[in-house]
């Protein structure tokens, strides 16, 4: 047959007609990027009578001379009709059909068809966050779905972003979305308790990611009940899929560097403003008290750049290697992965490698067993504190070292030896007591601060059906995470100094297994009520265990582990506690002729961290839709041709959140410690009886919508959350006496808004297509209450400054700064503005006679202070979204996605730091300083030890800047070998691909980087850039491959 | 094989249905002992006597930050280094809302160790007392209101002015002496200098006539109150309050008038003959009243004294 067919297409080459009655037709299918699909069905219209296409695509088959048309039909593809008129050659191309009718979205305990959901839920292909430079799945989040926020915090490796389903939820818990990988509720968070981060999400390798299916209102999150409220993320791991057994290869290559970092001031620029600063104070000494040039081993002063010191170009690579396939009885899918990352900051590494098995088989007809293993271990790597992991104060973090060393100095003495005094760099030739903080070079040579996962997920699943449409099912799962944290601080480094070194382990564990039974019903009435009954109960339990040893004062500095020799033993990271979850659930969806829609789901949760009192609650959702484009009068109108899908949703429910909250939150304990060699006992935590859930009650209302054929898609959504309940630790007056603040069920607070997306293929050529997709989300947050004796809540940035603040009747988390007026064109003193907005002239030192602080007639000024802050400026993006182009020419395929995050402030806290007066380094906005009576500037005088007028030692309005930015996130040019080449080498299909990552920022901030968290995923204190590394701009080059 | 499938799902949910016990819901807390239980033993109610103590040794407190907070309100300290963090709003004598508010933390320590005691006495009077028995009851509530006492003093030096401008009759601070332990409505108004004082007095009063005359062993005689630590604080309170007369005669208790100058009853305290074997040995009997500071047995971070 096959011979036959080569010599019939032989023979069309050159004869045009082989006889009267019967003529042969030719040709070629492909699918729309142009590739041939092999093993399409060509059927003679009308008739049974056919053929295949080849493996190259191509068929010949004889059709008798009346025939009208061929039908061409492809799984997956849309069916195509041909004409045959005269023709004797005809090409097609297939398109891939109409996927949402047959697509599936997870929703919890089961799938639903994408065409019946009448929630909100996003779906986000696994494809599209695999091969990014990226540590984890969410990182690769950001844009591709509206109403979900992605931040990624800093350029640490791993660490945490900050993720927001439209919008903060809560004020004290936390506002990350619940994690459900293939139905088992995993844990989320930085699990390494050392200062690399360690996301527990990471364990995930981005290539073993089928889909994504982000729920974000009541209807669709309910089924979860009480940890619904932050949204509902559900990731499907690959299974196999029916046919021959496919092989993939992923590969890439990246090179990472910092970007935007402040210009600074050099060596000699630094040497002269600081010998000004001190001339201003008055304290210039030109024996005693100067700044000085130190020559280095070249005999050339010294002139140091910090970041080249601190930051690198890190090298990253990613292998994956998967098998897969399904026959009628079992889908497997085997995967491997390993991927080594060096970031931007020396010594810091992530390391991972993962393995995944998933296996459903069909043991007879009723019943079915499955089950996935997903392995990986992780490893986090830094040598010290970045400072951009909630410790934006800390002296080692070297974000901050790289922004405030003193430039006239070297890390090394000229003869090679580090040059260090104390715990601070030496000073060189300057004459001062300190120009800089911790040694940099010291730390990176010889300290350690890894944390290693060994992480286990999986799950075990017995499915029968003893009838078709009924599904009772019983599925075990576990997540279970065992981290070693090993931490060493070199007895020379400035954190071992004091200690004589110092070695610190910490074994963590975190398990958890989840119990869920499930009955569920599929059935319809009369072939136009579709029924689906669902019920089914779930236990969840979760374990925690820490222990460790901090060893100091080291016997001989070669010993660098706990297990060496020193002289103390100290316990560390001791830790024990355990939650459980109980829960009962159910669902209905109906729907009648796939037109009407209506759902109902219903959750009773008991939660152990909760008050005696009220350890249960009770959560539901409702929806209903209205596919208007089905009836009949739509059909029949012409409105048709333009709104071909027009589809109406609304949904309504309550749901909890209680993510976050301590195990024995609710409880009043004694704790105990030692008081003279004997145990103590101390009553160390006030509880409540009464603590319950924070509730959210949802509305949501949607629009989907699909033009002129559906070749314009999309949704419009416009939603309320009224959060009520919202845990609040209500401080009583510290006269109470009180161990702790309570946790009381009582603020309020609410998000509101519009989401937008519109995805269309505007050209679809054989050569050439473009598809273009667009989302954006509007959120407005608004706390509208908190509690009687909670006026505010101030919220503090690595521990010490404390810009964010919380108030009734503003979003939350604004700013929190101390107003300022500019500088005095007279006197180049800083203007601020205090509590009543009258201006008070700050000199650092004043002259006999004047005062520091004084008002405009020059008397004496109350003192300004952190207390004459004001509630300043919003940190909450109020749009975030996408704008992703895919463009495909030939082979070639370009791939663009821009993300952008509008209408938000940040506190550039950095830069306080840059500008302060101190020994520390500048950035050159101080060469526009104050100098003479007349200078019209916004920097003030320089006097030397100033931290006062550029915001140092209080927060100011003069560092906080505009957040607004777009990014070209990825960029991505790939080439797919041509099929004639790739056949050669029996390759199914090869790609190859250059990518960028954040090659562009566009943005009026001035830090490096405005997508920025200080503090992660900190409720309160979102939008603070103090210290942070920014994130990497990165390049890769990969290479995908499918056998 | 069907119906067996049946059967063993049927037992698996029974299993799930039934193991969703009361225990589950409400685990144990192995490392905090819950209020209820507090007073069950006597290890429990010494060991919250110990903590009170250790509450009071703190950094925040006794341990360091009060004495060093009375330095920096001194004229003699220069600030070189611009540090704005700790002790600074002490030092400008500007309490501000920075989050090392060392002006309220001082304030909160005190009275975190103030609502300690009071939470002890009302547990000793609901349970604690039948377990110990009447005398040992008596004794434990002395020392903790000598150390209420002490707590109460160290704020009047901190937040009122001298009993002397007024004869006491300037505000205070408010006297708290009964239990919180949970929200509540907590406004009170700051009490009169005398008030306090004299709340004080009756404290260290009642710690006169119930602390033991001597403890089982040295250690326990500096770490702990017995009866002469009643009276030497007693004289210092005195002095606080310009009553001279008071302070001696309540420092003829505990000093002969003559050589050798020592307690005659109670614990022996005197001077030691070489000063320096204080500082290698604080359990000599020249210690009235001393925090036990070792690596196990720290009074915190940062500031603490004599660590």
């Amino acid at each position: 047959m096959r011979r036959l067919n080569l010599l019939l297409l032989l023979c069309v080459g050159f004869i045009h007609q082989l006889s009267a009655q019967q003529k042969t037709i030719s040709g070629k299918v492909t699918d729309d990027k142009g590739q041939p699909l092999p093993a399409v069905s060509v059927l003679i219209k009308g008739t049974k009578a056919g053929t295949t296409t080849q493996q190259d695509g191509t068929f010949s088959l004889s059709v008798p001379s009346n025939a009208k048309a061929l039908v061409f039909t492809y799984a997956g593809f849309t069916k195509e009709e041909a004409s045959i008129d005269n023709r004797s050659v005809i090409d097609i191309s297939l398109s891939p059909s109409d996927k949402t009718l047959d697509e599936v979205v997870v929703t919890g305990y089961g799938t639903q068809r994408k065409k019946d959901v009448t929630g909100s839920i996003a779906t986000v292909k696994g494809g599209e966050v695999a091969n990014r430079p990226v540590q984890s799945f969410e990182q690769a989040l950001g844009g591709r779905a509206a109403g979900v926020q992605i931040t990624i915090p800093n350029g640490v490796l791993n660490a945490p972003p900050v993720m927001r389903i439209r919008g903060t939820n809560s004020i004290s818990l936390s506002s990350f979305p619940l994690i459900v990988i293939d139905g088992v509720p995993v844990f989320t968070g930085d699990v390494s308790s050392t200062s690399s981060a360690g996301n527990a999400l990471a364990g995930l390798n981005p290539n073993d990611i089928e889909s994504i299916d982000i729920a974000k209102d009541a209807a669709s999150a309910a089924i979860y009940g009480s940890r619904a409220a932050n949204g509902i993320v559900f990731i499907t791991t690959k299974k196999g899929k029916q046919g021959k057994s496919k092989i993939t290869y992923d590969t890439w290559v990246g090179w990472s560097k910092v970007q935007r970092l402040p210009e600074l001031l050099d060596a000699f620029e630094y040497t002269d403003h600081k010998n000004d600063a001190l001339k201003n104070a008055g304290s210039y000494n030109a024996a005693t008290n100067y700044f000085a040039l130190t020559p280095g081993p070249d005999g050339k002063p010294i002139n140091t750049n910090w970041y080249d010191v601190v930051y690198r170009t890190g090298i990253q690579h990613s292998n994956s290697l998967s098998v897969s396939g399904a026959n009628d009885a079992t889908r497997y899918y085997f995967s491997a992965g390993y991927t080594d990352q060096k970031g931007i900051i020396r010594r810091n590494d992530f390391k991972r490698l993962s393995l995944l098995m998933n296996i459903d088989f069909k043991a007879s007809k009723f019943f079915t067993v499955g089950g996935k293993i997903q392995f990986s271990n992780e490893r986090n790597d830094a040598a010290v504190s970045s400072g951009s992991l909630g410790d934006a104060f800390a002296t080692a973090g070297l974000g901050r070292v790289a922004f405030l060393t003193s430039p006239n100095i070297a890390p090394r003495n000229n003869d090679g030896s580090y040059n260090y005094s104390g715990a601070f760099l030496g000073v060189m030739n300057n004459k001062q007591p300190q120009v800089g903080l911790n040694n940099p070079v010291i730390q990176l040579d010889q300290n350690r601060n890894n944390s290693e996962n060994n992480h286990l997920q999986g799950n075990t699943y017995l499915q029968f059906t003893p009838v078709k449409g009924l599904n009772i099912r019983s599925m075990y799962g576990i997540d279970y995470m065992l981290v070693d944290n090993d931490v060493y601080f070199s007895p020379i480094s400035g954190e071992g100094i004091n200690s004589n070194g110092q070695a610190t382990s910490i074994f963590s564990k975190l398990k958890r297994w989840v119990w869920t039974n499930t009955i569920q019903y599929d059935f319809s009435l009369r072939d136009k009520h579709n029924i689906s009954v669902l019920g089914g109960i779930e236990e969840q339990k979760t374990d925690n265990l820490g222990y460790g040893l901090t060893r100091i004062n080291v016997s001989d500095p070669d010993y660098t582990t706990i297990q060496g020799g020193w002289a103390i033993p100290n316990t560390a990271g001791l830790s024990i506690g355990e939650n459980y979850l109980y829960s009962e659930f159910g669902r209905v969806q109906y729907n009648f002729d796939r037109k009407y829609f209506l759902s109902a789901n219903l959750r009773r949760d008991g939660a152990s961290q909760l008050g005696n009192d009220s350890k249960y609650g009770t959560f539901y959702g409702f929806s209903g839709g209205w596919e208007i484009s089905k009836e009949s009068f739509w059909e029949t109108s012409r409105i048709r041709n333009a709104i071909s899908t027009l589809k109406l949703r609304a949904s309504y429910g309550k749901v909890g959140n209680i993510g976050g909250l301590g195990n024995f939150a609710s409880n009043t304990t004694f704790g105990s410690g030692v008081y003279a060699g004997s145990g103590t006992v101390v009553f160390n935590q006030a509880g409540n009886d009464n603590l319950k859930w924070e509730t959210s009650k949802k509305l949501d209302i949607g629009l989907d919508y699909g033009l002129f054929n559906n070749k314009i898609t999309g949704e419009i959504n416009f939603y309320k959350n009224d959060i009520d309940d919202l845990i609040l630790f209500v401080p009583q007056p510290p006269s109470a006496g009180l161990p702790t603040t309570i946790p009381k069920n009582i603020g309020t607070m609410y998000n509101k808004g519009v989401e937008f997306v519109i995805s269309a293929a505007p050209v679809q050529r054989k050569d050439f297509t473009w598809r273009t997709s667009f989302n954006v989300g509007y959120n407005e947050n608004k706390v509208t209450s908190l509690a009687l004796g909670l006026d505010n809540i101030i919220t503090a940035t690595g521990g010490l400054e404390r810009p964010s603040i919380t108030v009734p009747g503003s979003p939350i988390g604004m700013l929190f700064v101390t107003r300022t007026a500019g500088v005095d064109p007279a006197t180049g003193r800083r203007i601020f503005l205090n509590k009543d907005g009258q201006k008070v002239y700050f000199q650092h030192v004043a002259p006999a006679g004047q005062f520091r602080f004084s008002k405009e007639d020059g008397t004496e000024a109350q003192p300004i202070s952190a207390a004459d802050a004001v509630v300043f400026k919003n940190t909450n993006p109020k749009f975030s979204g996408g704008f992703d182009n895919t463009f495909r020419y030939r082979n070639f395929e370009l791939n663009a996605l821009f993300t952008f995050q509008t209408g938000f402030y940040i506190y550039y806290g950095s830069n306080a730091g840059l500008l302060d007066q101190r020994y520390w380094n500048n950035s050159t906005d101080i060469l526009r300083k104050w100098n003479k009576v007349g200078d019209v500037t916004d920097i003030p005088k320089a006097v030397f030890n100033d931290n006062i007028s550029n915001g140092s030692a209080f927060p100011l309005d003069i560092n906080v800047f505009k957040g607004d930015f777009i990014k070209l996130r990825t960029i991505t040019l790939s080439y797919n070998f041509p099929k004639s080449l790739v056949d050669k080498v029996n390759i199914g299909n090869a790609r190859f691909f250059v990518a960028g990552n954040n090659l562009l920022i566009i943005t009026n901030y001035p830090g490096p980087d405005p997508e920025v968290s200080s503090n992660g995923n900190g409720t309160t204190n979102a939008g603070i850039d103090r210290n942070t590394v920014g994130n990497a701009r990165t390049l890769t080059v990969g290479l995908n491959i499918t056998f | 094989m069907k119906k067996n499938i049946i059967y063993i799902l049927m037992a698996l949910l029974a299993v799930q249905v039934m193991s969703c016990s009361k225990e589950s819901l409400n685990p144990k807390n192995t490392t905090a002992i819950p209020d209820l239980t507090a007073f069950d033993s006597k290890t429990r109610i010494e060991g919250q006597v110990r903590g009170i103590y250790a509450t009071l040794k703190n950094a925040g407190m006794y341990g360091g930050r009060y004495q060093i907070f009375n330095d920096l309100r001194g004229a003699d300290f220069q600030n070189e280094r611009t540090n704005v963090v700790t002790g600074f709003d002490v030092w400008t004598y500007t309490p501000s809302n920075s989050s090392s508010n060392s002006v309220e933390n001082h304030w909160t320590r005190a009275y975190l160790v103030i609502n300690l005691v009071n939470v002890f006495i009302e547990g000793m009077a609901a349970k604690g007392t039948t377990v110990v028995g009447d005398a040992l009851s008596k004794n434990f509530i002395a020392e903790v209101r000598l150390v209420r006492a002490l707590s109460y003093y160290s704020l009047l030096q901190l937040y009122a002015r001298p009993y002397w401008d007024g004869n006491g009759s300037k505000p205070g601070v408010p006297l708290r002496l009964t239990a919180n332990t949970t929200t509540g409505d907590y406004a009170k108004a700051r009490n009169t200098v005398a008030e306090v004082y004299t709340q004080i007095l009756e404290d260290l009063n009642f710690a006169e006539q119930n602390l033991p005359l001597s403890n089982a062993s040295a250690l326990a005689n500096t770490t702990r109150a017995h009866r002469n630590t009643a009276i030497a604080l007693k004289t210092r309170v005195y002095l606080s309050m310009g009553k001279y007369p008071e302070v001696i005669t309540e420092a003829n208790k505990i000093v002969t008038a003559t050589a050798p100058f020592t307690a005659t009853t109670g614990v022996a305290h005197a001077l030691q003959a070489d000063f320096s074997t204080i500082f290698s040995n604080y359990t000599t009997t020249e210690s009235i009243l001393s925090m036990p500071f070792d690596a196990n047995d720290a009074p915190g971070v940062q500031n603490q004294l004599g660590f």
